[in-house]
């Protein structure tokens, strides 16, 4: 087995490669799961206080989920905001990718102007127009109902077309010219033609209008009373300085409970997702 | 490729420079007119422009220039004098960002002045004024419609003779006679239901608009007048679209060719007409959604609604009804000291948060991306399923979380104290201390946001050809060089235009800061609105939600809509996608 | 009745573009039934952008198009009974090719006979099928496809996707997928470009079969030349928009309208030199003299006195038709719209190169001094115990025959020479040509005089 001297010392310099570099992966991952294992085991301690003297419980038990169901309005919120969530995909994809179609594939006289309105929209901070939604939803009798709350998020959709679009924009003129002397109308090329290409950020864009009515909380806090709420309000309020210490471990168990699906969700559509910020990122 | 790209860089200097560099030519070659154009810009900076025919331009420039520089003045000088109480490193953050903002626009001037003497010594007429251009082309427009309408009136009919009038007073009713029944009928509809709306409420609430004087539903008014004031603006855009499509629709009929009966037109909904279908109910819901309440609020911000009171300016509470009161509410932002070093000390921590986040996260991804695409890690998929789920989590539960993480007795202190570093007795009080809340909104934001980078730069890394490392090595270039030529280039390349849009959206990243500190730990100093790691637009949450100061916090929202709106315009001109998506077609 | 002769018409066909750019200048053809027409030039000259216009994808700016009898230009592809083969074949990718051929058949309605419930055809009191507009049923596209599998060879491939498929599978699944609703037209946009070279000779002839299979009228564009001379009944040449010649493939090679047809056409290119012709001989640069017969010079002058009176006549609107052109280029670039439009004819090139054309001319017969461009093929030359001697300056071996570098007139010309004896640099070789074989092109016009 004798190498020459330079073979050996390479090959000591990558053994301390391998350690240095999987001790440095190994650590850094701890890092980010710790918080969530701390979260995840917290959720079923015993102690329902915050502050206790040992960083992870020392006594488990699933009280706490059983307390969630049985004692606190989360069914509720998980009901309205999943009622809420399914709604929006499908209504928010649908009208996302029938306006990236429309843009990449016609050309008309307002589309420049339409695509420069969006973009200047895009400016404002997001939360200006919620006021104003408020006291127009106000008027329209829309307050505390979480219909209220899909109306603004579809009514939107139409705004978030750029990745579906850049997408589109990669198929060439060609596919539609030759459906248009196939005798095909626009609308059964975009069905049978372009919806199955474009799948992958189809499904992106559904996965991030899923996800949104969780993380939304804005919006839900104004226009929601105290006992319509969303999972966001609800969960946010137990971890204010009141509530922390009587409602941790529900907090614990609420947001475990939550994350779940939404994680699954995330990681079994992983690929989707790298897809999908690829193509906003490269496509600028 | 490295080359190419270290040599843009310096031809990318060079144009910058090139200006300054041809002034001295181009004097001596300029005819009098642009003699004096250059001596204006040089004497009396910001200038030049103006003084070459640039209306709009050239008066908006100089005034915002030296706007920014009375400011900076302004700003200096109270700092010095001590009755500006903000933060040392908020003061060399805006010092260094209005400077940036003055040589900007003084450097944009002088460019314009270059290019544009350049041209008239070329003999072309330099004249622009985007208000005359508009009205010459309403009025030419205008008067083109008035000679088709008479071509195709000589050139009709009875039929025509009658129905090319009718166009004036309705829309719709001279198309579906001339067979173009979907776009008569809708016209006809937009008509019917805009001009019903008009008489019913419509001039009610444009008349209540101006003059306000409510005495409740201090929001009504404001909203009714937006809405009726859309209304009008589309039915106008409706009566111009109806009379072109009438126009069309005669000329069709004069010259014999054929029209498309009803089914056609159906199908073209579906068809060449598309777009149509599939944009009505988005653009709809833009317009009431987005649009409306954008320019309420914008309304809003001059406007007395407040429910707070203020010596010397009227508010809805202090004197019980709803007037006009023009920029008071900017004013408020000068006049009382508090509020400006708010605003001042506010916008000093959104830039250094925004580029902080931005450059840590996307460094750190890149980095980490890097860390698990080298040879010696084996199960790669692993590891970045463990980073994927940090990232998968509810952003709200994740940020509550961590939060609940370093609170007062929390679980890193319970752990420190169990390990002996720190005595647990009092409360470590790393939320209520600024530098240590700002630390960790840095930190916690890199947990949340480095596990996407680094998903991103993954994907990007395997498109850089190995090609290029296999040479590098062979000519015995060490890591660091390599990631300096080859990596960091082309990644740059490729996602350049990503970073700046990653600014501009951690400018309004709301829920970082909010879910961790709520904007905290409070200005216990100066009795101003903001806490300590406020950003703008949590503050203008606070103004609006909390204190209720809604004027204040939409002309807030203003200022902030044009910092952002001038940054993105910025990059999105120069972006390549958007002006190259031609290419992809 | 529709004249089959004008199968498909295009008269005065023009187009303009937004930017103002002319892309097709005044074309004009009859199509007869059956024909294979190709449209070949080099790229940019406007080919494919006819064709388009014949498919229905690009609006017809000026002029009529009429297919059997029926003004078309407003009409819709789908109503023109065309089918196109793209040159990028544009087949549907999430599709099978079953359905990629299949689609076509889904989307229209033709004249198909009636069927009744048991789907056999209502026949009338003659035993003939009443027609009707109606789809197509699912067994009628089967058969289709598979018949029109069947043709190009696919039948096993049906299940498959494009990308499973070679560049070769994929041309012949476009080729099915135009095939299949047996339109009456076909169009092709030069769809073997893709195909290496071997492929390309085999597909050539397999189109040209289908097509007499099929018994449709084909028009195909390609900028191959050689493509163009095997597989057209009739060629139209087009450079820059202009239609420079339409004729048979061999109406083209043997009398070419112009230089450039001659240089297009024809592998290797035409050999073009210089000469002065002086009563009855060619005279070039390096002393070298071609006797012609008399009949020649009198067709040279008839020409140019001919060429001056017409150039004369249209000087006026020549002058008008560019100051047209420009104007229009102008004011199609959006931001010098506001500015004027300044045309000065004693500056603009094109005019003046005219002007000087007519001077030329009218000099040139007053002096009965003609300066020609001399053509010959290289195929022309052929080895000749009698002819000339020339030294081989390069020689290129194809196997069956050299291509010959020597000088000619003052100029490196080819000569194709078969490979009888091996022939290197500086050998030397005798070659003569026939003189109805040389052809005369004026310099000014690049018109061919003979």
């Amino acid at each position: 087995m004798a190498k020459t001297k330079k073979e050996a010392s390479m090959k000591r310099n990558r053994i301390i490669d391998t350690i240095w570099s999987n001790g440095l992966l190994i650590i850094l991952a701890l890092v980010w799961i710790i918080p969530i294992v701390w979260v995840i085991l917290a959720s079923f301690s015993t102690q329902t206080e915050f502050m206790t003297d040992s960083v992870f419980p020392k006594e488990y038990t699933i009280d706490n989920y059983v307390r969630l169901f049985t004692e606190t309005d989360y069914p509720i919120w998980i009901g309205n905001t999943a009622l809420i969530a399914v709604t929006n995909t499908v209504l928010t994809t649908l009208f996302t990718v029938l306006t990236a179609y429309a843009l990449s594939r016609f050309r008309f006289k307002m589309r420049k102007l339409f695509m420069n309105i969006t973009l200047i929209l895009g400016m404002f901070p997001g939360f200006m127009s919620m006021v104003a939604v408020y006291f127009i939803f106000n008027m329209m009798g829309l307050i505390d109902s979480i219909w209220g709350l899909l109306v603004y998020y579809v009514a939107g959709a139409g705004l978030g077309f750029f990745v579906c679009k850049g997408y589109f924009d990669t198929i060439p003129k060609d596919i539609d010219e030759a459906i248009h002397m196939d005798g095909a109308p626009h609308i059964v090329a975009f069905i049978r033609v372009y919806l199955p290409l474009i799948m992958p950020i189809i499904i992106y864009t559904a996965l991030l209008a899923f996800m949104a009515p969780w993380a939304d909380y804005i919006l839900a806090g104004i226009l929601l009373s105290d006992t319509n709420r969303t999972v966001a309000v609800g969960l946010y309020e137990w971890m204010d300085e009141y509530h922390i210490n009587s409602y941790f471990t529900l907090f614990a168990a609420g947001s475990t409970l939550v994350a779940i699906p939404i994680t699954a969700l995330y990681i079994s559509l992983q690929r989707f997702f790298v897809e999908g910020i690829s193509a906003g990122a490269v496509k600028g | 490729m490295t080359n190419s790209i270290s040599e843009s860089n310096l031809k990318l200097f060079d144009r910058l420079l090139l200006p300054f560099r041809r002034f001295k030519d181009l004097f001596k070659a300029s005819k009098t007119y642009g003699k004096v154009a250059l001596l204006i810009e040089v004497i009396l900076i910001g200038f030049g422009p103006l003084a070459l025919g640039q209306i709009e331009l050239g008066l908006l420039l100089p005034l915002l220039m030296y706007a920014l520089s009375f400011g900076l003045g302004f700003i200096i000088a109270g700092y010095i004098g001590g009755t500006i109480l903000i933060s040392v490193v908020s003061f060399i953050v805006i010092l260094l960002i209005l400077l940036a903002a003055i040589i900007a626009l003084w450097y944009f001037t002088f460019n314009k002045t270059t290019t544009l003497v350049i041209e008239l010594n070329k003999g072309e007429n330099v004249f622009n004024s985007y208000i005359y251009n508009a009205l010459n082309l309403l009025v030419t427009s205008i008067i083109s419609w008035f000679k088709e309408f008479s071509v195709q009136y000589k050139a009709g009919d009875k039929k025509v003779k009658t129905l090319l009038p009718l166009s004036f007073f309705t829309f719709g009713i001279p198309l579906i006679a001339f067979g173009e029944v979907i776009k008569g009928l809708a016209l006809l509809l937009a008509q019917l239901l805009g001009g019903l709306y008009l008489i019913a409420r419509g001039v009610n609430d444009i008349q209540n608009f101006i003059h306000l004087g409510q005495d409740h539903d201090f929001e009504a008014p404001i909203v009714y007048g937006v809405i009726a004031f859309t209304v009008v603006g589309l039915m106008l855009f409706f009566y111009i679209v109806s009379i072109k499509q009438t126009l069309k629709a005669a000329n069709k009929y004069n010259t014999k060719r054929l029209g498309e009966n009803f089914k056609k037109q159906l199908y073209n909904l579906v068809d060449k007409n598309f777009y149509i279908t599939s944009l009505f109910v988005p653009v709809l819901g833009a317009l009431i959604f987005t649009i409306i309440p954008l320019i309420f609020m914008i309304m809003l911000a001059f406007t007395n609604r407040s429910n707070r009171e203020f010596p010397g300016y009227s508010t809805t509470a202090s004197v019980g009804f709803l007037e006009w009161v023009g920029m008071d509410s900017f004013k408020r932002i000068f006049a009382d000291g508090a509020n400006l070093q708010d605003l001042l000390s506010v916008f000093a921590w959104t830039m250094i948060w925004a580029l902080l986040a931005t450059f840590t996260c996307f460094f750190g991804g890149l980095l980490l991306a890097m860390l698990i695409n080298k040879k010696v890690i084996k199960c790669k998929a692993l590891f970045r399923s463990l980073f994927v789920v940090a990232m998968a989590m509810p952003q709200f539960v994740s940020l509550l979380v961590m939060k609940a993480f370093f609170y007062d007795y929390g679980p890193l202190q319970t752990f420190l104290t169990n390990i002996g570093v720190i005595d647990g007795s009092s409360p470590m009080a790393l939320w209520e201390t600024e530098f240590t809340a700002r630390m960790l909104i840095i930190f916690i934001n890199m947990w949340v946001g480095i596990p996407y980078y680094m998903l991103l730069m993954s994907g990007l890394l395997i498109n850089i050809p190995k090609g290029y490392y296999e040479a590098a090595k062979i000519s015995g270039a060490s890591r660091f060089k390599q990631f300096t030529r080859i990596t960091f280039p082309n990644i740059m390349f490729m996602t350049a235009p990503m970073l700046i849009t990653s600014f501009v959206s951690n400018i309004n990243n709301f829920n970082v800061i909010w879910f961790l500190t709520g904007g905290g730990p409070a200005n216990s100093s100066v009795s101003g609105s903001a806490g300590k790691t406020d950003i703008l637009i949590t503050w203008l949450y606070k103004l609006t939600m909390q204190r209720q100061d809604y004027n204040f916090g939409a002309a807030i929202g203003i200022i902030m809509f044009i910092v952002t709106a001038t940054l993105s315009l910025v990059v999105f001109r120069n972006t390549s996608s958007y002006k190259n998506e031609e290419e992809y077609r | 009745m529709v004249d089959t002769n004008k199968f498909v018409s295009l008269i005065n066909v023009n187009k303009f573009y937004d930017n103002g750019m002319h892309a097709v200048t005044d074309f004009n053809l009859d199509i007869a039934k059956n024909e294979f027409i190709v449209f070949v030039g080099p790229s940019g000259c406007g080919k494919s952008t006819t064709l388009r216009m014949i498919a229905g994808l690009e609006d017809i700016s000026g002029g009529e198009l009429y297919i059997e009898g029926k003004l078309a230009n407003d009409l819709e592809p789908v109503d023109r009974d065309v089918a196109m083969v793209f040159q990028s074949y544009a087949l549907y990718p999430n599709m099978t090719i079953y359905d990629n051929m299949a689609f076509p058949l889904e989307m229209r309605k033709d004249m198909l006979p009636l069927l009744d419930k048991d789907g056999n055809p209502v026949l009338d009191e003659k035993g003939e099928a009443k027609l009707v507009l109606r789809k197509y049923t699912k067994g009628e596209i089967d058969t289709r496809v598979k018949e029109a599998a069947k043709i190009l060879e696919i039948s096993d491939q049906l299940n498959k996707k494009p990308k499973a498929l070679s560049g070769g599978q994929r041309q012949r699944v476009a080729l099915g997928r135009a095939i299949v609703r047996k339109s009456k037209i076909l169009l092709m946009d030069e769809p073997l470009s893709n195909l290496d070279a071997k492929l390309r000779v085999y597909m050539r002839s397999e189109i040209v079969r289908l097509h007499e299979a099929t018994d449709s009228t084909t028009i195909y564009v390609t900028h191959d030349q050689t493509e163009a001379m095997t597989m057209a009944s009739r060629i139209v040449v087009m450079s820059k928009g202009f239609v420079q010649q339409i004729g048979t493939p061999e109406e083209i090679y043997r009398h070419p309208a112009n230089k450039f047809v001659a240089s297009f056409i024809g592998s290797p290119a035409m050999n073009f030199v210089d000469c002065i012709m002086d009563k009855n001989v060619l005279r070039f640069s390096d002393g070298h003299e071609v006797t012609l017969e008399t009949s020649i010079i009198d067709w040279v002058k008839k020409f140019y006195t001919e060429q001056l009176a017409d150039h004369k006549a249209n000087e006026a609107k020549f002058i008008e038709e560019r100051r047209a052109q420009l104007e229009r280029e102008f004011k199609a670039q959006k931001h010098l719209r506001k500015k004027e439009f300044k045309f000065d004819e004693t500056t603009d090139k094109e005019v003046i190169k005219y002007k000087e054309g007519i001077a030329k001319m009218e000099e040139l017969i007053k002096t009965h001094n003609y300066p020609l461009i001399f053509g010959i093929r290289p195929e022309a030359m052929k080895e000749d115990e009698k002819g000339d001697e020339y030294e081989v300056l390069l020689s290129e071996l194809l196997g069956d025959e050299y291509y010959v570098h020597l000088m000619f007139g003052g100029k490196e010309c080819l000569a194709k020479v078969p490979a009888e004896k091996k022939i290197t640099k500086g050998t030397k070789i005798k070659l003569s040509f026939s003189l109805d074989k040389v052809h005369l092109f004026d310099p000014i016009t690049e018109k061919a005089i003979f």
